[in-house]
C-alpha cells in the first residue's frame, strides 16, 4: 500500500515536471480572469440576467415570492462550472501522456522491473489521473471564489437559487446546485480520461488516444444524431453522456431514462478498465 | 558450493509459432561476470527480456536466487538490477530526481545509498544537472548507478560499454570486476563485441539463432593460450622446400604449407630459434614470423559462421 502511494508521489512530479501541466494551470487562470473583466465592465448586468432568467424561470422566481438575485460571487462560480469542459480535455490529454511518455522514453522498462509490479504500476498512473482532475477542479473553484470576490463580492455565504431539478422549479441552495453541476461534468469526464488511458494502452502512443477521445467527448452530440434513427444509437456511449439534460429529462435519444443511461455508463466504464488493465497486464514489452 | 544467482531452464520462446528462443539453459554462480555474446539479432536481448520478466517464455523457468520469475516475481526481481538495451531515464529531471524516482520504487532506500551510488559511478559532480544534457557515457553510468541503488544479487547490464569512450570503457570493467569480487554480486553482460568480454568476464555464452551454442571459461582460454606449443605462420621464400628441411631436422614436427610462401607449424616457443636457423642454414630465407594464437575471437567466428539470421 505505501508502495503504491510513493508510486503516485513519483507520478505528480513527473506530471508537474511537464511544461503543458503549468500551462493548463495558467489557461485556467486567464479564462477565469477573462470571464470575469469580460462580465464586468463590457457586459451589463442586465443583459447576464436576460440571458441565464429565461422567462421560465422569471415565472419560476415570481410564483414563489422570491427575488432575482443580483450576479455575486456565487453566480459567477456556478458560470464557470462549464469549465470542466475544459478540464477534460486537459484530463484527456494527461491520461494519454502518463502513459505515453513511459514508452517514447522507454522508461517503461525501468517502471516494470520492480517489485511492485505491472497492477500497481498502471494503478499508480490511473489514480494520478484521477487526482490530477481533482486537483484542477478544485483550483478552478478556488480561484474563481477569489476572482469572483474581487471583482462582484458577495451577499450572504449560503444563498439559495431557483433551478429545475429534472422534477420542476424548486428552491435549492446554490452550493448543492454548484455540487451537482459539478457531479454531471464529472461523470463524462472519468469516462472519456479512462478511455483516453485505454487507447493509449492499446497503442503505446498518445496522438490516437487525445483524438479518439476528444472526438467521442465533444461531438457526442454529432454522432449520436448520426445514428439515431438505428435501435444501437441508444447503447451508444455518446448518447450517455450529457448527464444534467437526461436527468431533466431531454435526452438526446427519446426514451433515455437516468437508470438506463447510468447502466450503459457503469458497462462501458468497466469494458475500458479491463481492456487497459488485462492488455498492460499480459503485454510482452518488446522495442518501440 | 557456490550459490546459483541466476539459472535457466529449458527456456523457450515462441511469436507467432516461430521459435526465437530455442532451449536455453545456463547457471550463473555468485559472484561472477557472465558475458553473454551473440551476432545482432541472436536473442541476447529477448533472453534479457525473459530474465527480468519483461517478457514471458513459452516453456521453461528461469530462477533468481532460487525464486521463479514466473511465480515469485517480485522476490525474484527484487535481486535484479538491469540495464535493458539503452539506459534509459527522465530527461526532465536531474540525476539525483532520477535515482529518487526508481528509489521510491523499491522500499527501503535511504537518501545516504542514492548519494553512495552517485559516487560509485562517478556521477557526483554532474547529479544535479538535467539528464536531458547527459552525454552517453553518463547516461551509461546513471543506468547503472539506477541499477545497483537496492543492492542486487544480479546486476543484468545490456551493452553496458556501447558509445562509451575507450578510457570509459575501461573504467566501466573495472568497475564491474570490483562489484563481482567484493560485493559477490553476479554480472550479466550482453555485447557483441568479444574482445570487450573477453576482458571482463569469467565465463562467456555464445548465443546464434537463439540457441546457446557454446559455453567458455575464459580463464582455461587463456591457460591454454599459454601452454607450450602454440601455432605459428612462417613467411618464406620457398615453403615446400622448408617443410621438407623442417621435416629432415625433426620429423614429429607438425608443419603444414598453407601457401607458397607460408608455412604453418606448431612448435614450442624455445623451438623457435632452432627453426629460424635450420632455414636459414639451408638457404631459404625467412621475411616473416607471426604467432597465430588461437584467440577467443577466432573460436568465436568457428562457433557462430556466417552471421546468418534464419
Amino acid at each position: 500500500m505505501s508502495n503504491l502511494s510513493q508510486l503516485i508521489k513519483n507520478e505528480f512530479i513527473k506530471l508537474h515536471h511537464y511544461k503543458s501541466t503549468w500551462v493548463m494551470y495558467i489557461i485556467i487562470a486567464i479564462l477565469l480572469i477573462g470571464v470575469a473583466v469580460i462580465t464586468n465592465f463590457v457586459a451589463n448586468q442586465s443583459m447576464i440576467i436576460d440571458a441565464t432568467f429565461q422567462s421560465e424561470l422569471v415565472q419560476a422566481y415570481e410564483s414563489m415570492g422570491l427575488e432575482i438575485p443580483a450576479y455575486d460571487m456565487w453566480a459567477f462560480v456556478a458560470d464557470n462550472i462549464s469549465l470542466i469542459s475544459f478540464i477534460t480535455i486537459f484530463i484527456i490529454v494527461a491520461a494519454a501522456k502518463i502513459i505515453s511518455n513511459e514508452y517514447k522514453w522507454g522508461t517503461i522498462k525501468l517502471l516494470l522491473i520492480r517489485p511492485a509490479g505491472r497492477g500497481t504500476v498502471l494503478t499508480s498512473k490511473y489514480i494520478t489521473v484521477l487526482l490530477f482532475a481533482a486537483v484542477l477542479i478544485l483550483y478552478t473553484i478556488i480561484l474563481s471564489m477569489l476572482i469572483g470576490l474581487i471583482f462582484f463580492g458577495v451577499d450572504t455565504w449560503n444563498p439559495t437559487i431557483v433551478d429545475n431539478t429534472g422534477s420542476g422549479y424548486t428552491e435549492i441552495s446554490i452550493i448543492a446546485s454548484i455540487g451537482k453541476n459539478i457531479l454531471f461534468s464529472l461523470v463524462p469526464l472519468i469516462i472519456v480520461a479512462t478511455l483516453s488511458f485505454m487507447i493509449a494502452i492499446l497503442f503505446k502512443g498518445s496522438a490516437m488516444a487525445i483524438a479518439a477521445s476528444i472526438v467521442v467527448f465533444i461531438a457526442a452530440p454529432i454522432i449520436t444524431m448520426m445514428v439515431s434513427q438505428y435501435e444501437i444509437a441508444k447503447y451508444l456511449l455518446t448518447a450517455h453522456l450529457d448527464l444534467q439534460n437526461i436527468f431533466a429529462g431531454s435526452p438526446l435519444i427519446e426514451g433515455i431514462s437516468p437508470g438506463f443511461s447510468i447502466a450503459v455508463l457503469i458497462v462501458y466504464y468497466i469494458i475500458f478498465m479491463a481492456i487497459g488493465w488485462l492488455t498492460f497486464k499480459k503485454r510482452d514489452v518488446a522495442g518501440n | 558450493m557456490t550459490e546459483i544467482a541466476l539459472e535457466l531452464k529449458n527456456v523457450s520462446k515462441r511469436i507467432k509459432n516461430k521459435e526465437i528462443i530455442k532451449d536455453v539453459s545456463f547457471q550463473i554462480k555468485q559472484g561472477e561476470v557472465f558475458g553473454f555474446v551473440g551476432p545482432n539479432g541472436a536473442g541476447k536481448t529477448t533472453t534479457i527480456r525473459m530474465m527480468v520478466g519483461l517478457m514471458k517464455m513459452t516453456e521453461g523457468d528461469i530462477r533468481i536466487v532460487g525464486k521463479s520469475i514466473q511465480t515469485d516475481y517480485s522476490a525474484a526481481i527484487r535481486e535484479v538490477g538491469a540495464i535493458v538495451e539503452n539506459p534509459e531515464m527522465y530527461p526532465f529531471l536531474t540525476g539525483r530526481k532520477n535515482l529518487e524516482q526508481f528509489a521510491r520504487m523499491i522500499p527501503g532506500i535511504s537518501k545516504e545509498r542514492i548519494e553512495e551510488v552517485a559516487r560509485l559511478v562517478g556521477l557526483e559532480k554532474v547529479i544535479n544537472d538535467r539528464a536531458g544534457g547527459y552525454s552517453l557515457g553518463m547516461r551509461q553510468r546513471l543506468g547503472i548507478a539506477q541499477a545497483l541503488l537496492h543492492k542486487p544479487s544480479i546486476l543484468i547490464l545490456d551493452e553496458p560499454t556501447n558509445g562509451l569512450d575507450p578510457s570509459g570503457m575501461k573504467e566501466i570493467r573495472q568497475y564491474i570486476r570490483t562489484l563481482a569480487e567484493k560485493e559477490k554480486v553476479s554480472v550479466i553482460v550482453s555485447s557483441h563485441l568479444l574482445s570487450e568480454i573477453e576482458l571482463m568476464c569469467d565465463r562467456i555464452g555464445v548465443i546464434k539463432n537463439g540457441a546457446l551454442i557454446a559455453v567458455e571459461d575464459v580463464e582455461k582460454n587463456r591457460k591454454l593460450q599459454d601452454s607450450d606449443i602454440s601455432e605459428y605462420i612462417i613467411s618464406v621464400s620457398n615453403a615446400q622446400a622448408a617443410k621438407e628441411c623442417l621435416h629432415d631436422m625433426d620429423d614429429s614436427l607438425f608443419v603444414e604449407t598453407a601457401d607458397e610462401t607460408t608455412l604453418k607449424t606448431a612448435i614450442k616457443r624455445e623451438q623457435i630459434p632452432a627453426v629460424l636457423k635450420e632455414l636459414l642454414n639451408n638457404n631459404i630465407n625467412v621475411y616473416e614470423v607471426l604467432a597465430a594464437k588461437g584467440t577467443l575471437e577466432d573460436k568465436f567466428f568457428d562457433l557462430i559462421g556466417e552471421n546468418v539470421i534464419e
